[in-house]
C-alpha cells in the first residue's frame, strides 16, 4: 500500500466508478427525456402510442461503464501490483539476502501470494462498497437482498480477475532478466486480450456490420436472425472461440449476468444465472490456477531471479 | 572546445537512435504485432463482408419462404470502400499508441540505465541537439513504422476488396496513415517526457499509460455518454445517444483535450466511415481545424517539455529505481 503507483491507480479506479456509474444514470435520463418527447409527439399527432416501451430503472444496469473500465484499468492496476512485487526484490537484489534464513522458496512465494490477495480483496471490497454507497446514498435507490449477492459474486468474480492478471505479470517478471521487458511484455498480451481480441469478435458480429443492425435494417427480429445464422456454423464458431480465448470475455459475460447489464438475465434468480454461466467461472477458475501454479513453479525454479540486475 | 554544428549532432544522434531502436527484439515484437495486426484487420474486415453479404442472401431466401414479398436492399451495399481500414483506427488507437509511448519510453530509459548521459553530456553536445536528435529519431522510425502499415493495408484492399477501390480512396486513405502518424509522435513524445522527468521506471511508463487510457476512453466517455466498449467499435461509435444537458456541456468543455474522440472522428471522416457523404479531405480538415491544431500545439508542447526536462536533468548520480 506505501508504493505509489499502486495508489494512483486505486484512487483512479474509485473515481472513475463514480463518473461512470454519474455518466449512465444520465444516459438512462437521456433515454427517458428522449421517450417523452416521443411521446408526447405522438400523442399531439393523434398516432397510436402502443408500440413505445418505457425506459425501466434497473440500478445494477449503470455498472456497464464500470465493469469496463475494471476490465482495462483494474487489469493494469493489477500488473503494476505484481510487476512490482518482484521487480524491487530484484532491482534491490534482496533474494538472496533473505534466503539466507530458513524459508523455502515456495514459502516465501506463498505469503507474497496470499498479501497481495489480502490486497486485491480489500480493493475489490472498497470499490463495490463505493458501487453500493452511490446507489443507495446518492441515488437513493433501494437494493434487495438478491441484488446485494449479486454485487458480492461480482465482487468476488473480479478478485479472480484481478487476480490471474497479477499473477501474469509476476510470472512474465519471474521468467524475463530484464523487468522492464516482462512489463512491457505484459502490457502487451493485456491489450492483446483485454481490448484486440474482444474487439474482433464484436466487429465479426454480422449484426454490427451496419450502423443500427444489420437485421434491423432488413426487419428481422432477433429469433429468426438466430435461425439464418444457424446456416453459417463454422463462421459463427470461429467468431465465438476467438472471443473465448480473452480471459476479459468470460469475465465480462459473468458479470453482465450477474448484473443484469446483459437483458436476457435481468431479474432472473441467481441460480439460474449461476448455471447458465457455470463454463465462464469455470474459465476463471482454471485461469487463476494455471497462472498460480505456473508462478510458482517459476519462482521455486528459476534461476533468473538470483542473477544480478544492472 | 566549443561545438561549431548543432546540426550535425542532431542528425547523429537521430541515427543513433534509430538504430538503437531497430536493434531491441522489444521493439520489433511490438511492431511484429502491430503490423500482423494490420494485415489481420483488412482479412478479418473481408470475411466478415463475405460472410454478411452470404447472409443477406441467406435472409432472402428465409424472408420469402415466410411469405415476405419485399426484402428491403442489400444494407452493405451502403458500406464504404475503405470500410476494411475501420479496425486500423482501432488498432492505430490501441496497439498503435502503446508502441509509440513504449518506443519514447525506451528511447531516453535506455540512455539512462546504461549510464552513457554522464559521459555523452562531458562532450560538447548541446542538450537541444541531443532532444531534437531524440526526437527526430522517434519520428523517423513512427513514420517508417507508419509507412509499412499503408503499403500493407493498401495493397490487401486492392487483393481482399469490399468495394472498388479507386485512386482518390488511396489518396484519402495515405492522409490517414499521415494523420494516424502525428497521433502516434503525440504519444511517443509522452513517453520521451516521463522517461526524462520520473525517477522510477515502471512510473515513468504507468503515467503515460493512465493519460492513453483517460485521452482514449475516459475524455471520450465524459463528452459522448458511450461506454469503453462501444468507443472500440467503429459502427457503434456512429450511434452517438442524443447530446443534451450534460454531455453537451462536458462535450463544450472537453472538446479540446479529446485527442482520442478527434483521432477516431476526423480518421472516420478521412476513410468515409461516416455512411454519410464523402468529404473531400479538404473539408475533412477544414471541418476540423480546432482539432488538428491541437494536436500539432500539443506535439509541441510536448517537444518543448521533453527539452526544458531535459535541461534541467543532471545525469551526475542519476539513478532510476524499478
Amino acid at each position: 500500500m506505501r508504493n505509489y503507483v499502486f495508489v494512483t491507480f486505486l484512487i483512479f479506479l474509485v473515481v472513475l466508478t463514480g463518473i461512470s456509474m454519474y455518466v449512465g444514470a444520465l444516459n438512462f435520463q437521456v433515454k427517458v427525456a428522449l421517450f417523452e418527447k416521443t411521446y408526447q409527439a405522438l400523442i399531439a399527432a393523434g398516432q397510436p402510442v402502443g408500440n413505445l416501451t418505457r425506459p425501466e430503472f434497473f440500478p445494477l444496469q449503470l455498472l456497464r461503464a464500470t465493469i469496463e473500465y475494471l476490465e482495462i484499468i483494474g487489469a493494469i492496476m493489477a500488473i503494476s501490483l505484481g510487476y512490482l512485487s518482484i521487480a524491487k526484490e530484484k532491482g534491490n537484489n534482496t533474494l538472496p539476502l533473505i534466503f539466507t534464513r530458513p524459508i523455502t522458496r515456495k514459502k516465501y512465494y506463498t505469503g507474497k501470494l496470499v498479501g497481495n490477495a489480502a490486497l486485491l480483496a480489500s480493493v475489490c471490497a472498497l470499490l463495490f462498497l463505493t458501487i453500493i454507497g452511490i446507489i443507495v446514498f446518492v441515488g437513493g435507490v433501494h437494493l434487495s437482498l438478491p441484488e446485494v449477492t449479486k454485487l458480492i459474486i461480482s465482487g468476488l468474480a473480479t478478485l479472480v480477475y484481478l487476480s490471474i492478471f497479477f499473477l501474469f505479470a509476476t510470472l512474465c517478471t519471474i521468467l524475463m532478466r530484464f523487468p522492464s521487458n516482462a512489463l512491457i511484455l505484459t502490457f502487451v498480451v493485456w491489450m492483446f486480450f483485454v481490448l484486440i481480441v474482444p474487439q474482433i469478435g464484436d466487429t465479426m458480429d454480422t449484426d454490427n456490420q451496419v450502423p443500427g443492425g444489420f437485421f434491423n435494417a432488413l426487419h428481422i427480429n432477433q429469433t429468426d436472425s438466430h435461425i439464418i445464422l444457424r446456416q453459417f456454423p463454422l463462421y459463427e464458431n470461429l467468431r465465438n472461440g476467438t472471443e473465448e480465448t480473452s480471459i476479459t470475455k468470460h469475465y465480462e459475460r459473468l458479470t453482465f449476468a450477474l448484473l443484469g447489464i446483459k437483458d436476457i438475465y435481468n431479474g432472473k434468480p441467481l441460480r439460474y444465472i449461476l448455471l447458465d454461466k457455470v463454463w465462464e467461472t469455470l474459465w476463471l477458475i482454471g485461469f487463476l490456477l494455471a497462472f498460480g501454479f505456473a508462478s510458482l513453479y517459476a519462482f521455486a525454479r528459476s534461476q533468473v531471479l538470483w542473477q544480478k540486475v544492472e | 572546445m566549443k561545438n561549431t554544428n548543432p546540426m550535425g549532432n542532431t542528425f547523429t544522434i537521430a541515427s543513433a537512435e534509430i538504430r538503437a531502436l531497430f536493434r531491441e527484439k522489444t521493439m520489433y515484437s511490438i511492431t511484429g504485432v502491430f503490423l500482423l495486426m494490420t494485415a489481420a484487420s483488412s482479412f478479418i474486415g473481408w470475411s466478415t463482408f463475405t460472410t454478411a453479404d452470404a447472409v443477406y442472401r441467406a435472409s432472402v431466401v428465409y424472408l420469402h419462404a415466410q411469405g415476405v414479398s419485399t426484402v428491403p436492399e442489400n444494407p452493405l451495399h451502403s458500406v464504404p470502400a475503405l470500410a476494411s481500414f475501420d479496425n486500423l483506427i482501432v488498432y492505430i488507437l490501441l496497439i498503435g499508441a502503446l508502441l509509440a509511448v513504449i518506443i519514447g519510453h525506451r528511447s531516453f530509459m535506455r540512455e539512462r540505465r546504461s549510464g552513457i548521459l554522464q559521459v555523452l553530456f562531458v562532450r560538447p553536445v548541446p542538450k537541444r541537439s541531443f532532444v531534437l536528435g531524440k526526437i527526430l529519431g522517434l519520428g523517423l522510425v513512427l513514420f517508417s513504422i507508419m509507412s509499412m502499415t499503408a503499403i500493407i493495408s493498401i495493397a490487401s484492399s486492392f487483393f481482399l476488396p469490399l468495394q472498388h477501390i479507386t485512386i482518390g480512396n488511396v489518396g484519402h486513405a495515405l492522409v490517414f496513415f499521415l494523420f494516424s502518424f502525428l497521433y502516434m509522435l503525440f504519444f511517443a513524445l509522452c513517453g520521451l517526457l516521463f522517461a526524462i522527468v520520473s525517477k522510477s521506471e515502471s512510473l515513468a511508463l504507468f503515467i503515460p499509460i493512465c493519460l492513453w487510457v483517460g485521452i482514449t476512453f475516459v475524455l471520450p466517455e465524459l463528452a459522448t455518454g458511450l461506454t469503453p466498449t462501444a468507443l472500440l467499435n467503429p459502427v457503434t461509435i456512429l450511434q452517438l445517444p442524443p447530446l443534451t444537458g450534460f454531455f453537451s456541456t462536458a462535450q463544450h468543455i472537453l472538446f479540446p483535450i479529446s485527442l482520442g474522440w478527434h483521432y477516431t472522428t476526423i480518421s472516420g471522416e478521412l476513410l468515409g466511415s461516416s455512411f454519410s457523404t464523402n468529404l473531400s479531405i479538404g473539408q475533412v480538415f477544414s471541418g476540423h481545424w480546432i482539432e488538428m491544431t491541437t494536436l500539432c500545439v500539443s506535439i509541441l508542447t510536448l517537444g518543448l517539455l521533453s527539452a526544458t526536462a531535459l535541461r534541467r536533468f543532471d545525469p551526475r548520480g542519476d539513478y532510476v529505481n524499478e
